[in-house]
């Protein structure tokens, strides 16, 4: 019983942590707060929650189930925040069959404007430059990838 | 008899939709796989376009495949090259709200330079925040995002490529010829504003709705605390009486005393 319960443990470790590229990757622009909140793992942080929400039924309504935002200035301050699916529906007061409540454009959203408030704490009355965009989806890192000149018509 | 003719009706209805999206969607899967179309598709959408150039109308039917021509024309396949001809269409068609035009235009519309840069920026704007919460069309409230972003960081060098067509004869809009430095950044300012403050209110509005949740959430938990402590209040109690009405080791499969086994299984002796 004792070993069933370490080899349980074991895979709900490996299965939470941080793949070694998304670390490397992602230690190359994030620090400080902002490392430390994307690299959270506690039940209720950004690893945990996004990991955990990535299920079958889930990705068939979303492309992913959280996003981290991030700002940085010309000094290399940064300001952060992160946006769940769980967090969509409760905000839209979804107690049960919420899957498909929310959409990946409106967790983008939550995140972005939950850095932009971090942002506005911490940089003052002066927000426009500099604005919170999407660094990651999930482990999915997109930060400085996706160029407008790219944009495709539909 | 009538509630068959309805059922008739209605299954004609989603045939008709249904299949006409999948070719559509057939249509769109051939041209991202640069596969050759069928002759009868190729027939099909001749068709449509003719009757377009006559009638300048479309049915709801033919707004996909319309959306389909203006790329075709756009890219100059299968078709002659005509970026106008494409954007035209795509203006018809974001006007009969369909809403992947809608994208199209203002991404035709920020590279042609004979429109007003307010009127993309309100485009935009329009686009991302009415797709956000669309479950189908979402994408396009990112990917507009994503455009604006560009369009107004890159609103000096396409005023330096206006100056050039300048030279070769060529027109841009009064708008991008007479901008000064300071309207570039007034643009800049807009733009960003309107798309920090959406998001702000986005999150502020999740946060109250959230509030609201947990509430509710608690009020529905403390209901069925109560519910849960006036049964146990209610109910009999085998264990209030200080002693157990279950022999301790016995019970089950265990003989101590008294016979229980409903199901007539084999007795450990």
């Amino acid at each position: 019983m004792k070993n069933i319960s370490l080899l349980l443990l074991l895979i709900l470790m490996v299965g939470c942590a941080v793949p070694e590229a998304v670390r490397k990757e992602a230690s190359l622009t994030l620090h400080g707060a902002c490392k430390e909140m994307f690299f959270d793992n506690s039940p209720n942080g950004y690893q945990q929650v996004s990991q955990l929400n990535r299920n079958p039924i889930m990705l068939n309504f979303l492309e992913h189930s959280c996003s981290f935002a991030l700002s940085m200035d010309a000094n290399g301050n940064q300001s952060c925040g992160w946006g769940s699916a769980s967090a969509v529906w409760s905000g839209k007061e979804c107690f049960a069959g919420c899957w498909n409540e929310g959409t990946s454009a409106e967790i983008d959203a939550l995140a972005m404007g939950r850095c932009e408030k971090m942002r506005q704490q911490s940089q003052g009355s002066n927000p426009t430059k500099n604005s919170c965009k999407v660094f990651a989806r999930d482990n999915n890192i997109i930060w400085n990838k996706k160029s407008y000149e790219s944009l495709e018509l539909e | 008899m009538k509630v068959l003719s309805w059922n008739k009706f209605l299954l004609a209805i989603f045939f008709c939709f249904s299949v006409h999206a999948d070719e559509c969607n057939k249509i769109k899967d051939a041209l991202r796989a640069d596969e050759n179309l069928s002759e009868e598709t190729i027939f099909k959408l001749n068709e449509i376009i003719k009757k377009f150039n006559v009638t300048k109308e479309a049915e709801a039917k033919d707004l996909c495949k319309l959306n389909i021509i203006g790329k075709m024309l756009y890219q100059g396949n299968h078709f002659n090259k005509n970026e106008e001809a494409a954007e035209n269409l795509f203006y018809f068609l974001s006007n009969k709200d369909y809403p992947e035009a809608q994208f199209n235009f203002s991404l035709l519309a920020s590279k042609n330079l004979s429109h007003s840069p307010q009127d993309i920026i309100n485009l935009l704007l329009g686009i991302y925040t009415k797709y956000i919460d669309d479950k189908e069309h979402n994408h396009l409230s990112s990917k507009a995002k994503l455009l604006l972003e560009g369009y107004v960081s890159n609103l000096n060098n396409t005023i330096k490529k206006c100056a050039q067509l300048k030279n070769k004869d060529n027109t841009c809009h009064s708008s991008y010829t007479n901008l000064t430095q300071k309207e570039i950044e007034d643009f800049y300012v807009f733009a960003n504003d309107a798309l920090i403050n959406t998001n702000i209110n986005f999150s502020e509005a999740m946060a109250s709705g959230a509030r609201r949740y947990y509430k509710k959430a608690d009020t529905i938990l403390a209901i069925l605390s109560i519910g849960a402590l006036a049964y146990s209040l209610s109910a009999p109690s085998f264990s209030s009486s200080g002693a157990s009405n279950i022999p301790s080791g016995c019970g089950g499969f265990m003989k101590c005393g008294f016979e229980w086994n409903p199901m007539n299984l084999p007795q450990i002796q």
